[in-house]
């Protein structure tokens, strides 16, 4: 499982990226608590509005497929790579 | 000589003369006298009122805030369905669809059992009728405020972690198998409103 570390809001959920359902923009969320971060750098989360966690960039749904946690290439391909703190190759 | 007398002069002032001692202490019973027969004048004018009452007024109008229906553990943790798919428990929790799980209940419900992938994933004790009856009784003691409860509030969501007093599962994930399982007697409540985002043992 790749992730970013423990999240801070509820202690127990990993911070993961993860796609909105429009596949164009990647968002930063808990996946025990769904505390959102827009960068790794941000300390205070963002809660989206239930249940559906609409997507800030546009709308689309961070649930519903096609919606889903980034792959370890997109991760790396967004320059993200060297911040995961475990990541399965 | 003169030093004597002035260091004598001084350790009679720092003594308090009899009469003011005794004053004081009269002064004090009568207090006490006032305060306990005011408290019982209270209590023998309306039999309602007085420390206790109190109380029980005040969880009153908790229960009416939060929509709870008891305060004891019969029944607690059993479901109903208030509206299509949304599930209000005997204590109050609402759990509604939502989440990656499709249902808060499914997503609670992952803690059940241990997920050795994650970082750390605390485990209930007991199966899926006591999971949702020891969240009532979390809930409870949660809305009692009381010291074995710690409450965080971001927005309309609010984090409650209550002591539980016993065991009442196991931390697990990889921390978990780290730490040889530790037992877990804290449960963490994450709400919106008294929506269920999620719920999991922890020792804090």
């Amino acid at each position: 499982m790749e992730h970013f570390g423990i999240c801070a809001a509820c202690g127990q959920g990993a911070k993961r990226l993860r796609a909105c359902a429009s596949e164009r923009h990647f968002l930063i969320l808990c996946d025990e608590c769904d505390a959102a971060w827009f960068t790794l750098e941000d300390e205070a989360p963002t809660y989206l509005k239930q249940p559906d966690l609409p997507c800030p960039a546009c709308g689309a749904s961070l649930v519903q497929p096609p919606s889903r946690w980034a792959t370890l290439d997109e991760i790396r391909q967004l320059g993200w790579g060297d911040d995961l703190v475990s990541k399965s190759e | 000589m003169g030093r004597m007398r002035q260091a004598g002069h001084r350790s009679g002032r720092a003594r308090r003369p009899v009469w003011l001692t005794l004053a004081i202490i009269a002064l004090a019973a009568g207090t006490l006298v006032y305060r306990s027969g005011f408290d019982g004048a209270i209590e023998r004018a309306d039999g309602e009122r007085g420390p206790q009452a109190r109380n029980s007024s005040t969880q009153e109008a908790e229960q009416e805030l939060h929509g709870a229906e008891s305060e004891t553990n019969e029944g607690w943790g059993e479901l109903t369905e208030i509206a299509p798919g949304v599930f209000e428990s005997t204590a109050g929790l609402v759990y509604k669809p939502g989440s990656r799980e499709g249902h808060r209940i499914d997503h609670v419900l992952r803690h059940a059992e241990d997920a050795p992938e994650r970082p750390i994933h605390g485990v209930f004790d007991g199966g899926r009728e006591e999971i949702f009856a020891v969240l009532d009784e979390a809930w409870s003691i949660a809305r009692q405020r009381g010291p074995p409860v710690k409450i965080e509030r971001n927005g309309q969501r609010t984090t409650y972690t209550i002591d539980m007093g016993r065991r009442v599962g196991y931390v697990g994930g990889g921390a978990g198998l780290r730490n040889g399982y530790p037992a877990a007697s804290h449960i963490r409540l994450v709400l919106e409103d008294r929506d269920v985002i999620t719920a999991f043992p922890l020792n804090p």
